[in-house]
């Protein structure tokens, strides 16, 4: 997969007091996502064309990706891909990097969300609610152990504009 | 103002605290329905800053948002690499009652969106 034509839409750096070793670790099993990420487990085989796949509580598949970088404790890039019908086919496949960086005795997180076209902001609305919840729920586990209780409204706009584009959603 | 988030405004000196609410929403605890907006007017850069403060169940939303940066701003590059670690500085501040010592030479590069 050529992903030099991915361009980041979402943005989000965070300073976590832990070691790079126990962010990679926390990004990449779901003894720990399901903590911090409402519940879902990842299930990440950890090498490039290897599956990344995010389960719901009940075990369905919420998102099917493939590893594309995988650089551990420093970089994995996947694609991010939303397990609703007709979603990857009408808005492209969806890529996430994760860049785990020391920064004198913390550690700087930094996550990406690209595309390959341009996506609408009442899109991208769903992971600028999402991301910033789960990174902070994240930073919380690793410093304190305990993540944070987040209470989160389904995205609306996303839904709006997904179920406008004829996307099936939950 | 004074006394809701005692010591907030000293982050507008020397900047122009222009507009302070907080409100309360019916029919939830007082403890936890106030929200507040601080916006800060930066002259002379020409930007704003605002901090919302939403209560969100037993914790606490705050949404930074920083604009009105000139085309080709290199402000907007260095508040893109300062706010992530104050932030997070912040966060750790308040969750743990110690705050990270975040290098200056670690903020590095900005991935713009």
């Amino acid at each position: 997969m050529n992903i030099d034509k991915f361009k980041p839409a979402i943005v989000y750096t965070i300073y976590i007091a832990s070691t790079p070793e126990k962010v990679w670790t926390a990004l990449t099993t779901a003894e720990f996502s399901k903590k911090y990420f409402s519940g879902l487990a990842v299930e990440a085989e950890l090498t490039i064309g290897g599956a990344f796949i995010v389960r719901t509580p009940d075990g369905s598949v919420h998102i099917a990706g493939e590893v594309i970088e995988c650089d551990p404790p420093r970089k994995l890039t996947i694609t991010w891909n939303v397990n609703w019908p007709g979603l990857v086919e009408k808005l492209g496949p969806a890529l996430v990097t994760y860049e785990i960086e020391p920064a004198g005795d913390v550690v700087k997180l930094t996550l990406i969300q690209s595309h390959d076209r341009p996506i609408g902001d009442d899109i991208l609305s769903g992971g600028r609610q999402g991301w910033p919840a789960i990174l902070s729920s994240l930073k919380s586990l690793l410093e304190t152990g305990d993540a944070l209780v987040i209470k989160m409204e389904p995205p609306q706009r996303m839904l709006a504009a997904l179920k406008k584009m004829g996307i099936a959603t939950p | 103002m004074p006394g809701l988030v005692p010591g907030i405004h000293v982050l507008a000196s020397p900047w122009e605290v222009k507009t302070w609410m907080a409100g309360t929403k019916p029919g939830h605890d007082e403890s936890f329905s106030v929200s507040a907006i601080l916006l800060l007017d930066m002259q002379p850069f020409g930007c704003q800053v605002v901090f919302n403060i939403e209560p969100h169940g037993s914790l606490v939303k705050l949404t930074l948002t920083h604009e009105g940066f000139a085309e080709g701003s290199e402000l907007l590059d260095g508040v893109s690499k300062g706010w992530p670690a104050i932030l997070s500085g912040l966060k750790t501040l308040l969750e743990s009652g110690t705050a990270l010592a975040i290098p200056l030479s670690a903020l590095g590069k900005v991935h713009h969106a």
